[in-house]
């Protein structure tokens, strides 16, 4: 019966390219294997238990069997959150985008080794192809010119806005008080802060780069692509900012 | 106790550890077709197996 035939295939392609998204997945780290290694595991336990006919384990292993997906599902969540935002990060570039003049990569320049002098902490991002509308329509909105004046007195202790991360795109500040998803990295040294977390986040994410300034040593570090650079001498950041922004 | 516990536990620890994951991730990055391939088998025993009313 040709129709059944016709249906059947539909049914073996829809369930092939799910099987193969949830291969390509699961593959994807090492954690992810683990985890599903273990849960895969518990299932083959689980037939012998039932093959063998147990009866008072075969009563549990109902149970298990029953709330193992969820419990599978909540386990791998922060890894799902990941793939989404890296199909967003890819979903989301521009064919267009428009970098800082060569004032703004001075301004920005001068407000960070100022704030790097003062010891103040701050966080700054500078977008490229990757939109970050979902972050600064969070934040409070400002739409103004870059400059060292606006962005000492954002990060000024104290203030409202002092706390979270200035967007900045083009020659534009489009938003202070950003926060974003920290990262998980573990390879990140634990005398980190969590604004140097939030950086990394989100160069994780985004192709932006984020200049990250430390409150306790003024270091002034550099998150892009996931990659955190402590920056030896300031000077640095402006070969960083060049290159990033031409 | 703490023996007794660490045998019971040892599947787990061994499938969760960073030697069987760390083997099976090198081998599907080195051979990405085998996802194909593992996703032709789940998709035939789904079609094959699954009970239908």
């Amino acid at each position: 019966m040709p129709d059944i035939t016709v249906k059947l295939f539909i049914e073996f392609y829809i369930i092939f390219i799910f099987a193969l998204f949830v291969m390509r997945f699961v593959t994807s780290s090492k954690r992810l294997i683990a985890i599903t290694t273990v849960f895969v595991f518990i299932y083959l336990i689980s037939s012998i238990v039932y093959a063998l006919e147990l009866e008072i384990l075969s009563v549990f292993f109902d149970y298990v069997i029953y709330w193992l997906p969820l419990v599978y599902v909540i386990v791998i969540v922060p890894d799902m959150r990941l793939a989404i935002d890296l199909a967003w990060k890819k979903q989301t570039k521009k064919d267009g985008f428009e970098m800082g003049s060569d004032l703004t990569r001075g301004q920005i320049y001068d407000a960070v080794v100022h704030l790097s002098n003062q010891k103040t902490g701050a966080l700054i991002t500078i977008e490229k192809h990757n939109t970050l509308d979902q972050y600064s329509e969070r934040a409070v909105l400002l739409h103004s010119k870059v400059s060292k004046e606006l962005l000492i007195n954002i990060f000024t202790p104290l203030t409202p806005l002092h706390d979270g991360a200035v967007i900045i795109r083009g020659d534009e500040i489009v938003c202070a008080g950003a926060y974003y998803v920290l990262s998980e990295n573990e390879k990140v040294e634990s005398t980190m802060g969590s604004r140097h977390r939030a950086g990394l986040g989100i160069s994780e994410v985004t192709d932006s780069l984020t200049i990250v300034v430390s409150e306790e040593t003024g270091n002034v570090s550099i998150a892009i692509e996931g990659i955190l650079v402590r920056l030896s001498e300031k000077e640095k950041l402006m070969d960083y900012l060049n290159t990033f922004m031409k | 106790m703490k023996k007794i516990l660490t045998i019971l536990f040892l599947p787990f620890r061994v499938l969760a550890g960073n030697q069987v994951s760390g083997i099976l991730f090198n081998v599907f990055r080195k051979y990405p077709w085998l996802n194909v391939v593992f996703a032709l088998m789940i998709a035939v025993a789904v079609i094959v197996f699954f009970p239908r009313g």
